[in-house]
């Protein structure tokens, strides 16, 4: 179970030297202005610069004006209160292929991104979802703010388990009845579902001002094609249907190809909606994944 | 080709039938369950007719090493020609009873089977052995199994018919001699005897019996018996069996070594007996009747001798009893055996020494009584008293002894009751008992030149008593009656058996002593010097007698004809007679499970006769078979890994 070393020391004090990456960090206040990431009003001084009109005479630094007698405003680093979700997909699907452990590593990924989250005092909570006999199930964890916290995501963690089907529609639609602050959205899934359904999900979270990461799971055999036998009966482990194919060197060629397609398509509509965008294909790349494409991708800096 | 247990082929379309399931199963579609079958959109569908008709070359593989396995449990063989060597001989066994010499044709029976015989031994291969067997009375062994075609052809040479009935209880005994050869080609004039194949089938294989019938059915006149009469006084009679199915014309000629020709033309009427009268004789001795008849096959029964004592030399005989009624039976019956006698009848305590120069009685017989100087060329002892004289031993008296007596179906009336003939009788298969209770019965002990001649039926502590004995001493020849027959036992109609024994007796007695006429199969024995004899055959071949303990030489004459033994200075002429109503009989009957006599089936061997083969199982070539096979497919399966496991680690 790879999802277990998101709870690992090492693996830990390795994620220490990242950082969230945030596009747009949101005053608390609706309309206040928005003085972009570290700027803002707050309890720590940021900077001093020259008074213009218009300043906030609250902000003026009297000490400064009677011993310089210049008119000084100071500056503060702004307190963000970004509310970060970090849902993963707990569908069939991410269950199988069985040895690719996608789920597992899905549940590592957003453990780490929670984790960089704490970091920076933002609130994370951890969630999952599946459509089952006809009900979205999303799991919710609490809003965490501190990384003293982060032990409580263990449970939601370790006990997942997949099952249902993937319905990205179902689940905005949950979660916009929150009627939850824009915040950040890293919705982590292997996307095997109607590309309109995944397209309406996306759009309608970027819709809502959300900040979108879309990071796009698969296994390694999975994205591979590397089946055993040639005759394969195949089925799908969220429909059931089965299907027969014949997976010579031309067909795993072919299949190939359609994962590309289909990731390609993904990539293409996520740039389209200013949606963050990063595949994660390999469990066994995790490390990798983490400390080089995240931070590649602007998913972690 | 063929194999030796069918039944494990099961065990091919079951291991097969395993194999193709688990081939099935094997090629079957895995089914694996994959996030979802939209990855799957341009991946096609496999052909059906392909899956079904692929089989690669493991399956091809294995199913060779399991069909060579199976067929290996099933025992397959192949026929192969067997190496002449070891095959088993084949046994070629002649009748020679006294009907193969019959003339139906160009030559004899015997002839014809011998002609088959070479046919048969010209087709076999070469090395092929054979052993070759004559039966009569006895089987005979010719020529023991040989592939030497030289000897072979010689021993069919020496084959010869003789004038006795082929018993069926010889030929039994050369088919159990014969049970472990490959084959056995049987060559008779008429089918075998049941009670000669009744219960071979244990032993011998019935397709390894070929029976050969040869001969046609062909005339024979023969003469059944002869009665000489008495000389001067009453015709003699020959009787003659014409068993043929058509009249047959002959000359019957009786003729005596003293002159008399009696020449008598006759007519035989189709399968008749005639009584032919001839005489009276003008005096004894022996007389031979004839045959002269070119209608006739088979010679044997054309001759008969017997002898009748010559009415002109009165002979002198002695009876001593204590019993007058005894005196009076014996001497009466003596008479009977031979009227030339003259008869001094006595009490024992009347007889007185003879003085010296008297002429010796030709016979004596001493009934109750033992009186040493009674001086005889002959001696009957008649119930002999305790304790016996000159190695003679007489012990206590039996109440009573039953005394079996046979007859022979086949008798020839006109020699009488001889004591060999009666042994030999004895020991006949084809003989009736009669058993007769006699009181009064002395154990004997005979002496070695003595032989029994009759021996009691019934047990005893001691086992069965002598009841009559013929044999010789010092002063000639002896004989010996153990019961008593008093109270006119012998005349009595109810004891015949008892005269018959008593009569045969003395008929040896009395017969010349150069001179015995047997029927051919007897056993013969005559008094001989320590030094040996020469038996001289009808043919004139001569063979050298060993002497017994018993101071005799015995033969079995097996030729009709005059015989002679020579000993020292005197000669013995036995002459043989020979008739068999059966083997007489020369029409040939064919019976549905018997071939046809003629023509000679010369493919009825080979038929039976399947040529030779050994079986040769291949168990050791299938099981290599097998073996490589399966060395090939791990070849293969090693050789298509190696490709696998390179792939594993790149993916």
């Amino acid at each position: 179970m790879i999802e277990s070393h998101a709870f690992e020391p090492d693996f830990l004090r390795r994620l220490d030297r990242l950082a969230l990456g945030v596009k747009r960090a949101r005053t608390a206040r609706i309309g206040e202005r928005t003085l972009g990431r570290v700027q803002g009003i707050g309890i720590e001084l940021e900077n001093f610069r020259n008074y213009s009109e218009g300043d906030d005479l609250r902000f003026l630094d009297w000490s400064a004006l009677a011993r310089l007698d210049e008119l000084l405003i100071r500056t503060y680093r702004a307190t963000r209160q970004v509310e970060v979700s970090v849902i993963v997909d707990a569908s069939a699907s991410m269950g199988s292929p069985r040895e690719d452990d996608k789920l597992g590593f899905a549940l590592l990924l957003a453990a780490a991104l929670a984790y960089l989250a704490m970091g920076e005092n933002d609130a994370v909570r951890l969630a999952t979802f599946a459509m089952s006999r006809g009900t979205m199930r999303l799991t919710r964890t609490a809003f965490y703010h501190r990384q003293e916290s982060y032990p409580e995501l263990r449970p939601i963690v370790a006990g997942v388990k997949s099952g249902g089907t993937t319905r990205l529609g179902a689940m905005v639609d949950q979660l916009l009845l929150e009627r939850r602050p824009a915040g950040l959205c890293i919705l982590i899934s292997d996307f095997l579902t109607d590309p309109a359904d995944y397209e309406d999900a996306l759009g309608r979270l970027a819709a809502t001002r959300h900040e979108v990461r879309a990071i796009h799971v698969m296994g390694e055999r999975e994205s591979a094609g590397a089946y055993p036998g040639e005759l394969l009966r195949v089925r799908d482990s969220e429909t059931g249907a089965v299907r027969e194919v014949a997976m010579g060197p031309d067909a795993v060629a072919k299949y190939r190809h359609r994962i590309e397609d289909f990731r390609t398509r993904l990539r293409d509509f996520c740039a389209r909606r200013g949606i963050t965008y990063a595949p994660a294909f390999g469990a066994a790349n995790f490390e990798r994944v983490i400390m080089e494409d995240f931070p590649r991708l602007g998913v972690v800096v | 080709m063929g194999f030796l247990s069918p039944l494990n082929l099961l065990w091919l379309a079951g291991s097969l039938g395993a194999l193709v399931f688990i081939y099935l199963r094997q090629r079957a579609r895995t089914t694996i369950e994959v996030s979802s079958l939209m990855l799957f959109d341009t991946v096609g569908a496999p052909v059906i007719k392909r899956r079904m008709l692929k089989l690669d070359l493991t399956f091809w593989l294995e199913a060779a090493a399991l069909i060579a396995l199976s067929i290996a449990m099933a025992g397959l063989f192949i026929d192969r020609p067997a190496p002449p060597t070891p095959r088993l001989a084949r046994a070629l066994v002649f009748d020679l009873g006294a009907a193969m010499g019959a003339r139906d044709g160009h030559g004899t029976r015997l002839d014809a089977a011998r002609s088959a015989a070479r046919s048969i031994i010209a087709r076999s291969p070469a090395g092929e052995r054979f052993s070759i067997i004559g039966y009569a009375l006895q089987p005979v062994l010719m020529q023991a199994e040989t592939a030497n075609r030289g000897a072979l052809d010689s021993a069919l040479s020496r084959l010869a018919p003789l004038a006795t009935p082929a018993r069926p209880a010889a030929l039994r005994a050369a088919l159990m001699r014969l049970r472990d050869t490959g084959g056995i080609d049987l060559f008779t004039d008429r089918p075998p005897a049941a009670t000669a194949l009744g219960d071979l089938g244990d032993l011998i294989d019935p397709a390894r019996l070929v029976v050969h019938r040869v001969g046609v059915t062909a005339p024979n006149l023969a003469i059944v018996s002869l009665d000489p009469g008495d000389p001067g006084v009453s015709q003699g009679h020959c009787l003659m069996r014409n068993f043929a199915d058509r009249s047959v014309g002959a000359t019957l000629i009786v003729e005596t070594d003293r002159g008399d020709v009696f020449r008598t033309p006759l007519i035989a009427e189709p399968d008749s007996e005639d009584v032919v009268a001839f005489g009276p004789l003008h005096g004894g001795g022996l007389v031979h009747a004839s045959i002269s008849s070119r209608d006739d096959a088979l010679p044997a029964d054309n001759d008969r001798w017997a002898y009748i004592a010559p009415g002109d030399v009165r002979g002198r005989a002695l009876v001593l009893s204590p019993d007058p009624a005894v005196r009076d039976d014996l001497s009466r019956i003596l008479v009977g055996v031979d009227p030339a006698l003259n008869v001094t009848a006595m009490a024992p305590g009347s007889f007185s020494a003879p003085r010296p120069g008297d002429a010796p009685y030709d016979i004596a017989i001493m009934h109750d009584s033992f009186i040493p100087s009674v001086r005889a060329n002959a001696s009957l002892l008649v119930f002999p008293p305790p304790p016996g004289e000159d190695g003679l031993t007489v012990g206590t008296t039996v109440p009573s002894a039953e005394l079996m007596y046979h007859r022979d179906q086949g008798d020839q009336g006109d020699q009488g009751y001889h004591g060999d003939h009666l042994d030999q009788v004895d020991r006949a298969t084809s003989t009736t008992g009669e058993a007769l209770t006699i009181d009064q019965v002395r154990e004997i002990t005979l002496p070695p030149s003595v032989e029994v001649t009759v021996r009691s039926a019934g047990d005893s502590a001691a086992g069965p008593l002598t009841m009559a004995a013929f044999g010789h001493d010092a002063q000639g020849r002896i004989a010996i009656v153990a019961f008593d027959v008093r109270n006119h036992m012998l005349i009595n109609p109810d004891n015949l058996p008892a005269l018959l024994v008593t009569i045969d007796l003395l008929k040896r007695l009395t017969e010349p002593a150069d001179l015995k006429i047997v029927r051919t199969g007897d056993w013969v024995t005559v008094a001989a010097s320590a030094r040996g004899a020469t038996l001289v055959a009808p043919d004139g071949a001569q063979t050298p007698l060993s002497v017994g303990s018993a101071g005799v030489v015995g033969f079995q004459p097996l030729e009709a004809g005059r015989y002679q033994v020579r000993t020292g200075d005197a000669t013995t002429a036995v002459y043989a007679n020979y008739f068999d109503e059966d083997e007489s009989n020369l029409a040939i009957e064919t019976t549905a499970d018997m071939p046809p006599a003629h023509p000679f089936p010369a493919a009825a061997a080979d038929a039976v006769m399947p040529p030779a083969s050994t079986i040769s199982t291949l168990d050791g070539l299938l099981v290599a078979l097998a073996i490589a096979a399966l060395l090939a497919e791990t070849f293969i399966l090693m050789r298509d890994a190696l490709p696998r496991r390179r792939l594993g680690h790149v993916l």
